[in-house]
């Protein structure tokens, strides 16, 4: 699903050349549930937006899903973050201004789907993460737990490859992080590829699969012994 | 993304930022406004004046020295009485013909006096003119025939001495040391681009009747100043000018190789009028339309805060599949919007002011459909003029750095 390459990323900084990534090489196949973790200024947060197709990277080579997206330029990359990257932030980042379901929806609206299709899907999306109740709520309206459920249901809308979530938890109080976990933990149960991003190793042992990084080196890879599990509660909505 | 989405978004937002929205829309309105008033005004005024030549129309002509033919100090030829007969014969079938020969009078009743300008004419005069009579009759071909001193008055000059236009009939003034029996009195003149120099205090009398009080010793004997004609068929116009100037030519040949007589048509002033109305209205559009791109200025300034606002909404966009163009799309469709809303009630107050100015002026009331085209073409040009630079400021952000833009 996943072939990273010796991977390096570079930032020029007016004369100096900061390396981020300096070198990774990474696998991950369809179903895993991988956690990335690492301090800030590891390297995990740039590591995480070339897997997520939002920056490019500088030397090796990126494959995702069978597509070489290493030499992609910006238009091609938005084609392929739409169609097969689900993002799951920690700030939610929801478009405060619009309800859940057109929330849900905007994915679809960028990839020309008609309209009664589109709202049949969000809303599909939205009864998935229990909130089908309150897909005409904005933002606002919505607790912090609902809010990136409703986010988990946008990153969902478009079948994407693999499940991007970054820090999903870190905005959330620990009872409401372990009900999105469980969520998550549903999610790769039903089939879907899952990348973590965190630096907490609670979360990160909900993974199956962890990667440490440090200093923009992978320098630990090795499957989760003692899984933490969440079961899927009955949604508070 | 589609127009019709795009449309959907910008409206959310315009919504959401109602007064700012109004604000900036402030500009366009005032813009657009006077942009329509202003073109509506000149459509309307030439309109009105339009009217008032067609009144005389542009049939007519008149013969006169071509002052500008002669060096300095070199003594201009004038027409004499025959010429006047001469040419009476020539185009008595085609057209209506006049002297007008002027003399200014001190002119009194009973012991009052005003100053009048008295014209010399025959009975075609005011029909040529059109203009129309307050009171009495005007001069008639008896008058001439029978040599009656008879005069037509002015409006101020009969209420300066009678009081009314009616008590002026039958009584006698007096000037050139005779009796003149008052027949007619004028209605108040209208301004025309066309015209014969006459006012409200214009006394006509008949052309012999002031030809024979005048003293021409000291020019060797009657000349005449100014011949008016009107064609009764505009096709013959240019056969009739052509007639005046063949007999001129050929009676008083030329000086220095120029005319010594020219024939002015009305239709060239009428031409001329126009000219100056379509650079007038030209100047006074480029003057409004300068607001416009003030207002464009506005819309400018307010995207470019709208895209720094809403770097972090971009970043999402994008993250979520959004390309270059949908992100430049939505900016630009929200700025045209704004510009066409402004723009469109900007249309609506320039109708407005336009049919306060009809009313105002009593002007026949033209909407300048042109002008109302425009005003939403340069909206929508507007919009993507000065909407262009921020629409394509937020295509361009990085989503890594939108993204985490706080």
């Amino acid at each position: 699903m996943i072939q990273l390459e010796s991977i390096t990323k570079v930032y020029h900084m007016g004369k100096l050349d900061v390396p981020a990534l300096r070198g990774v090489t990474l696998r991950v196949e369809e179903h895993e549930f991988v956690a990335i973790m690492g301090p800030s200024g590891s390297g995990k947060s740039t590591l995480m937006n070339i897997i997520g197709c939002l920056d490019r990277l500088s030397e090796g080579s990126y494959v995702l899903d069978g597509i070489d997206v290493s030499r992609m330029v910006d238009n091609d990359l938005a084609e392929v973050r739409n169609r097969k990257i689900g993002f799951v932030f920690q700030t939610f980042n929801l478009l405060p201004r619009m309800t859940s379901l057109r929330n849900v929806e905007l994915p679809l609206v960028y990839s020309s789907v008609p309209k009664r299709e589109r709202r049949d899907r969000a809303m599909t999306a939205l009864k998935q993460v229990g909130l089908e109740n309150r897909a005409l709520h904005r933002p606002n309206e919505l607790s912090g737990g609902q809010r990136q459920r409703v986010a988990i249901a946008r990153a969902l809308i478009n079948r994407p490859a693999i499940l991007l979530a970054d820090e999903p938890t870190g905005n959330l109080d620990s009872k409401t992080g372990e009900e999105i976990m469980a969520t998550i933990q549903d999610l790769n149960d039903h089939g879907a590829t899952i990348i973590l991003v965190t630096h907490e190793p609670d979360i990160a042992a909900c993974a199956r699969r962890i990667v440490a990084i440090r200093d923009g080196l992978v320098t630990r890879d090795e499957p989760v012994v003692q899984r933490t599990l969440h079961s899927v509660g009955g949604f508070e909505s | 993304m589609n127009v019709t989405e795009g449309f959907r978004e910008s409206w959310d937002m315009i919504r959401h930022n109602r007064l700012r929205t109004i604000l900036t829309m402030l500009g366009m309105n005032i813009g657009v406004a006077s942009v329509i008033a202003v073109m509506a005004t000149g459509l309307m005024g030439r309109g009105a004046i339009m009217k008032g030549i067609e009144n005389i129309g542009s049939s007519l002509l008149w013969v006169q020295a071509a002052k500008d033919s002669y060096p300095t100090g070199r003594d201009i030829t004038y027409m004499k009485p025959e010429d006047l007969s001469t040419l009476a014969s020539i185009v008595q079938d085609t057209a209506w013909i006049s002297p007008n020969l002027r003399a200014n009078y001190p002119m009194g009743y009973r012991g009052d006096q005003e100053i009048s300008a008295v014209y010399g004419v025959w009975p075609a005069y005011q029909r040529m003119w059109g203009r129309a009579l307050q009171a009495g009759r005007s001069i008639s071909q008896d008058d001439v025939d029978q040599r009656r001193r008879v005069v037509v008055l002015g409006m101020n000059t009969a209420r300066a001495f009678f009081q009314t236009e009616d008590a002026a009939l039958g009584n006698s003034v007096s000037f050139a040391g005779k009796d003149f029996t008052v027949i007619g009195v004028m209605a108040k003149k209208e301004r025309s681009p066309v015209d014969d120099g006459s006012d409200d205090d214009t006394a006509y009398v008949p052309y012999e009747i002031l030809s024979d009080v005048t003293s021409w010793d000291q020019y060797g004997g009657p000349r005449i100043m100014r011949i008016y004609l009107k064609v009764h068929d505009m096709a013959d116009l240019d056969y009739v000018s052509g007639r005046i100037d063949q007999y001129l030519g050929h009676k008083y040949g030329t000086v220095e190789g120029k005319p010594r007589f020219v024939v002015k048509k009305a239709e060239d002033s009428i031409q001329t009028t126009n000219k100056v109305f379509d650079i007038i209205t030209t100047v006074i559009t480029l003057i409004a339309g300068i607001s416009l791109v003030v207002g464009g200025i506005g819309i400018m300034n307010i995207m470019l805060i709208t895209v720094t606002e809403r770097t972090r909404e971009i970043g999402i966009r994008k993250a979520l599949g959004a390309k270059r163009r949908d992100i430049l799309a939505q900016f630009l469709i929200e700025s045209i919007i704004i510009c066409l809303i402004g723009g469109g009630i900007g249309i609506l107050f320039g109708i407005g002011i336009t049919a306060i100015i009809s009313v105002a002026q009593r002007w026949e009331y033209l909407l300048p459909w042109a002008a109302i085209l425009l005003g939403l073409g340069v909206s929508i040009g507007i919009g993507l003029f000065f909407g262009i630079y921020p629409a394509l400021k937020a295509a361009r952000l990085d989503p890594v750095v939108a993204l985490t833009k706080e």
